[in-house]
C-alpha cells in the first residue's frame, strides 16, 4: 500500500504532470503528421528524457506514444494517408467515411475506442505482469535463453514476408550486439582498437538512426504528389459514441484482446494488431459488404486494437526485458539507462515504480479524450505544416539529440550509418524489427546461452532438463521447423479442403504473396490453408516493413499501393472493398491482372515493368496502378491515353 | 534502390566468413569449452549460410530480379541531390561541428536542406536561424549539453 502511495506521489509530481502534458502535445503532433511515426516520437524523446528522473521519462514516452497512435488516425481520415503505420489498416475506410460526410463519426470512433482499447490493454498489463513476474522469478538461464530465442523467433515468423530475410536481419542485429566489452568473458570484440567501440555500439543512436534518419531519407527520395486536406467542417466528434459502444461491444472487446495479445508478442506491435483486427472484424461482421465503403465497425475494432497493443507490448518488456514492439525496444534502453533494469526483480524490489508505470498508462489513456478532442479541432492546421520545413529541423534535432547522450560525435556517425543501412535493408525487403530485437536482446541471449552452456558442461541436453525450459525449447524449435514441414505436407492434405465461401474475399497468404493472381481467385484453392491470423501478417508486413517505423507516412511509400494519379480513391482501393475484390479495382489496369496500366507511354512502360515486378508482392486485392510517372506531363499523357481508351469506368 | 538478392547474399557470405576468421584469434578460457568466440562465431555462421541461400535464390530469380534497380526517384536530380544532402549534412556536422561551431554549422545545414526541399530562400534563412537557436537553447542552456562553439568560442556565453 505504501508503494502505491509513493507511486501516486511520483506520478502527480508537478514536473511529471507538466512533462506528460508536453509529451501529449508532442505525441499528438508527431502522430498527426504523415511520415513521423510513434516509434520516431519515442526515439526523438529519448535524448530529452535522458535528463529526467526515471518515472518522468517513462511518463513522457507512455503518453507520447499513446497519443501518437491515436492521432495517426486523423490524417488517415482527412487525407487518406495514415499518420503512423498503425493507422494504415483502416485509413481507406476512414477516408471513405469522410467522403460520405461522416468525418466526425470516424474521428470520434478513433478517439474514444483508442482510449478504451488503451485502458483495456493497461488492465491486462496490470493484472498479468505481476503474476508473470512471480512466475519468472523462478527462471534460470535455461528458461531465459529459450524465452529470448522464442521472442526472436516470433519476430521473424510474424513480421517477415520472407522469413529468410527476417533471419538475416536478426543475425545482423545480434552481430552488432557482439561489439564491445559487454560479453560474459569481458573480452573486447570487434573494437579494432577504438575506445569508443569498447562500450559497444550505442543503442539509442542506432534507434534514432533507424527510425528517424531513415524516415527523413525516405522523405528526401519521395516522389509522390501532395494530397489535399478534406475541407468539410468538423463538429462535435464525441456525439454518437455511446450508441456505437452499445452497438459494438463484442467488437471492442475482441479488438482490445487481440491487440493486447499481438502487442505482447515480441516483434509485433500496434500496426500488426490493427491489420489483424481489421481483417477479423470484417470476417466476423454481420455486414461485411459494408467494409470499405465507409463503415465504422472496422475502425471501432482496429482502433481499439492498436492502442491496446501499446500497453500489451510492455508486458514482456517489463517482466522479461523482451520488447513487445519497437517502441518498447527503445524503452528498454531507457530503463537500463535509468537503472530500472527490466525483469521480475523490478516488481519485487521497486514495486512503486511498477505501480507508477500502471498509473501513467491509465492517465495517458484518460487524458487522450480531451486532448485528442482539441487536436481534432486544430487537425487541419497541423496537416498543413510544411514537411519541407519540418524534416530538416528534425534532422538537426536528431543530430543534437544523439550527440547529447554521450557528448561524442562518434554517436552521430553511428546514427548516420544505422539510418542508411536501415533505409537500404528496408527497401530490399529486409524487415527492421528483427534487427532491433537482435540488438536489444543480443547481450541477454549470449549471456544466458554461455551461462547455460557452462552450467550444463556443454551438454545440449541440459537445455531441456527443466520442465519450463523444455516446454519453451520445444515451442521454439516447433516455431522454427513446423512451418516448412507443414508447408510441404499441406498440398496433399489440404487440397480438398478448400472452401470457396471461406476463401471468398478474404485475402489468403498465398494470394497475398502473388499479386499476379486475380484477386477473385486468390483465395480459392488455398482457402483451406492458412487463414486469417497469418494473412494479415503478410499483408501488413509491407506497412511495417519499414520499421514499424513505417513509411506509410510518406506519400506513396513502398508499403502502400501507389495511388493512381487520375483516379485517386476509386482505383487501387483497399482489398477490403467488398465487391471490388473480385475484379481489378482500377478499370484502367489491364485485365491480364498484372496491375499494370496499359495506357502508359513507352517510356513509362519501362518503369511499369519494374513496378509490376514489385507489384507482385503487393497483397492480393490491393492494386497498384503502375502508370504513375514522374512528371505531370507524362502523367497527363498517360491519363489522356487511358481516357481515350474508355478505361475509366468505376 | 533494389539489389538482387545474390548481391546481399555475397556481402553476407563475405561478412560471415570475415567474422569467423576474426574470432579465431579470440582467447580461449582455460577449463571451459565456451569462450568469447562462440556466440559471434555462430551468428557469423548463420549469416554465411543465409547469404549462400540468398545467392542461390537471387541467381535462380535472375530474370525477375535485375542486379540493381535504382528506383524512380534516382532519375530526378532534385531528389537525388536532396537524398545525398541529408547524408552529407550529417557527415558535414560530424566533420566540422567541433571546429566551426554548432551555431554556424546548424543554420548552414538547415538552410541548404530547406533550399533543396524547395523552400523559398528568405523563408529558409529565417527558419534556419530560428530553429537552430531554439534547439541550441533547449539543449545547451536547458539540458546543458556542451554543443561546440568552434570559431565562436571567444563570444561564448
Amino acid at each position: 500500500m505504501d508503494a502505491l502511495v509513493t507511486a501516486f506521489g511520483m506520478v502527480f509530481d508537478p514536473g511529471t504532470v507538466l512533462v506528460m502534458l508536453g509529451a501529449s502535445l508532442f505525441g499528438l503532433f508527431v502522430g498527426a503528421v504523415p511520415g513521423l511515426t510513434a516509434t520516431m516520437a519515442t526515439a526523438l524523446l529519448v535524448p530529452v528524457t535522458f535528463f529526467m528522473p526515471p518515472i518522468t521519462a517513462i511518463a513522457a514516452i507512455v503518453t507520447a506514444t499513446a497519443m501518437a497512435i491515436f492521432s495517426g488516425d486523423i490524417p488517415g481520415c482527412l487525407l487518406r494517408m495514415p499518420g503512423t503505420p498503425a493507422s494504415a489498416a483502416y485509413a481507406d475506410e476512414a477516408y471513405a467515411m469522410t467522403r460520405k460526410g461522416q468525418a466526425e463519426l470516424a474521428l470520434g470512433a478513433s478517439l474514444v475506442f483508442s482510449a478504451i482499447g488503451g485502458l483495456f490493454g493497461t488492465a491486462v498489463l496490470i493484472l498479468s505482469a505481476p503474476a508473470l513476474a512471480e512466475f519468472a522469478l523462478r527462471f534460470s538461464s535455461f528458461e531465459y535463453f529459450w524465452l529470448v530465442l522464442l521472442g526472436l523467433t516470433c519476430a521473424i515468423v510474424i513480421t517477415a514476408e520472407r522469413p529468410l530475410k527476417g533471419v538475416v536481419s536478426l543475425l545482423l542485429g545480434l552481430l552488432v550486439a557482439c561489439v564491445g566489452l559487454g560479453n560474459p568473458a569481458g573480452f573486447p570484440r570487434f573494437t579494432f582498437g577504438s575506445t569508443e567501440l569498447m562500450g559497444g555500439i550505442g543503442m539509442i543512436p542506432m534507434m534514432i538512426g533507424m527510425f528517424a534518419v531513415s524516415e527523413i531519407l525516405r522523405y528526401a527520395a519521395d516522389t509522390g504528389a501532395k494530397l489535399e486536406v478534406a475541407t468539410q467542417p468538423i463538429g462535435n466528434v464525441l456525439r454518437g459514441m455511446w450508441e456505437l459502444t452499445k452497438k459494438y461491444p463484442v467488437q471492442i472487446l475482441r479488438g482490445s484482446t487481440l491487440g493486447t495479445l499481438v502487442g505482447a508478442l515480441p516483434g509485433a506491435g500496434a500496426d500488426i494488431a490493427a491489420w489483424m483486427s481489421y481483417a477479423i472484424s470484417k470476417k466476423m461482421s454481420k455486414e461485411p459488404e459494408k467494409f470499405g465503403t465507409g463503415h465504422v465497425e472496422g475502425i471501432v475494432e482496429s482502433g481499439a486494437a492498436n492502442n491496446s497493443a501499446l500497453a500489451g507490448a510492455w508486458i514482456p518488456a517489463l517482466v522479461f526485458g523482451i520488447p513487445g514492439d519497437s517502441i518498447t525496444a527503445i524503452v528498454i534502453g531507457v530503463l537500463y539507462m535509468k537503472n530500472m533494469n527490466p525483469g521480475p526483480t523490478l516488481f519485487t524490489q521497486n514495486p512503486q515504480n511498477i505501480y507508477a508505470v500502471f498509473l501513467l498508462f491509465i492517465i495517458a489513456n484518460l487524458i487522450m479524450i480531451p486532448l485528442g478532442f482539441l487536436c481534432i479541432k486544430v487537425a487541419k492546421r497541423i496537416l498543413r505544416v510544411p514537411r519541407e520545413l519540418l524534416m530538416p529541423v528534425i534532422l538537426l534535432f536528431c543530430i543534437v539529440g544523439t550527440f547529447a547522450i554521450n557528448n561524442t560525435p562518434f554517436d552521430v556517425g553511428v546514427m548516420l550509418a544505422a539510418g542508411v543501412v536501415a533505409y537500404v535493408l528496408e527497401r530490399n525487403g529486409f524487415p527492421i524489427a528483427p534487427a532491433i530485437l537482435g540488438v536489444v536482446l543480443g547481450g541477454m541471449l549470449e549471456e544466458n546461452f554461455i551461462t547455460s552452456m557452462i552450467k550444463s558442461d556443454g551438454q545440449l541436453a541440459g537445455f531441456f532438463a527443466r520442465p519450463v525450459a523444455a516446454t519453451l525449447g520445444v515451442l521454439t524449435l516447433a516455431a522454427w521447423f513446423l512451418p516448412p514441414v507443414v508447408r510441404r505436407l499441406r498440398p496433399v492434405a489440404g487440397a480438398g479442403a478448400a472452401s470457396p465461401t471461406r476463401a471468398g474475399g478474404a485475402v489468403s497468404r498465398r494470394g497475398a504473396r502473388r499479386g499476379s493472381v486475380p484477386p477473385g481467385s486468390a483465395g480459392i484453392g488455398d482457402g483451406g490453408r492458412l487463414r486469417l491470423p497469418r494473412l494479415p501478417a503478410r499483408m501488413l508486413h509491407r506497412t511495417l516493413a519499414g520499421s514499424r517505423g513505417g513509411n506509410s507516412g510518406t506519400f506513396g511509400g513502398p508499403d502502400r499501393p501507389r495511388l493512381c494519379p487520375y483516379m485517386r480513391g476509386a482505383c487501387c482501393a483497399s482489398g477490403a472493398m467488398p465487391g471490388r475484390v473480385r475484379r481489378p479495382p482500377c478499370a484502367a489496369s489491364s485485365p491480364s491482372v498484372t496491375g499494370r496500366c496499359t495506357a502508359g507511354s513507352p517510356r513509362t512502360r519501362g518503369a511499369s515493368r519494374r513496378s509490376r515486378r514489385a507489384g507482385r508482392r503487393l497483397p492480393a486485392g490491393r492494386w497498384r496502378c503502375a502508370c504513375r510517372s514522374r512528371t505531370s506531363r507524362r502523367r497527363a499523357r498517360c491519363s489522356r491515353a487511358a481516357r481515350s481508351a474508355g478505361a475509366h469506368r468505376t | 534502390m533494389k539489389f538482387n538478392d545474390a548481391v546481399f547474399g555475397a556481402i553476407l557470405v563475405v561478412l560471415g566468413l570475415a567474422v569467423i576468421a576474426h574470432v579465431q584469434a579470440f582467447p580461449r578460457i582455460p577449463g571451459q569449452q565456451v569462450g568469447p568466440a562462440l556466440f559471434p562465431g555462430l551468428v557469423a555462421l548463420g549469416l554465411a549460410v543465409c547469404g549462400a541461400i540468398l545467392i542461390v535464390y537471387g541467381l535462380r530469380h535472375r530474370s525477375a530480379q535485375p542486379w540493381f534497380v535504382a528506383g524512380e526517384w534516382t532519375r530526378s536530380t532534385r531528389h537525388v541531390v536532396a537524398f545525398v544532402a541529408v547524408i552529407g549534412a550529417i557527415a558535414v556536422y560530424i566533420l566540422l561541428a567541433d571546429r566551426v561551431g554548432f551555431l554556424i554549422v546548424g543554420p548552414a545545414i538547415l538552410f541548404v536542406l530547406f533550399l533543396l526541399f524547395g523552400v523559398r530562400p528568405a523563408r529558409a534563412a529565417v527558419v534556419a536561424i530560428v530553429a537552430t537557436l531554439v534547439i541550441w537553447y533547449a539543449f545547451y542552456k536547458l539540458l546543458r549539453v556542451p554543443l561546440p562553439w568552434g570559431l565562436l568560442t571567444r563570444y561564448a556565453f
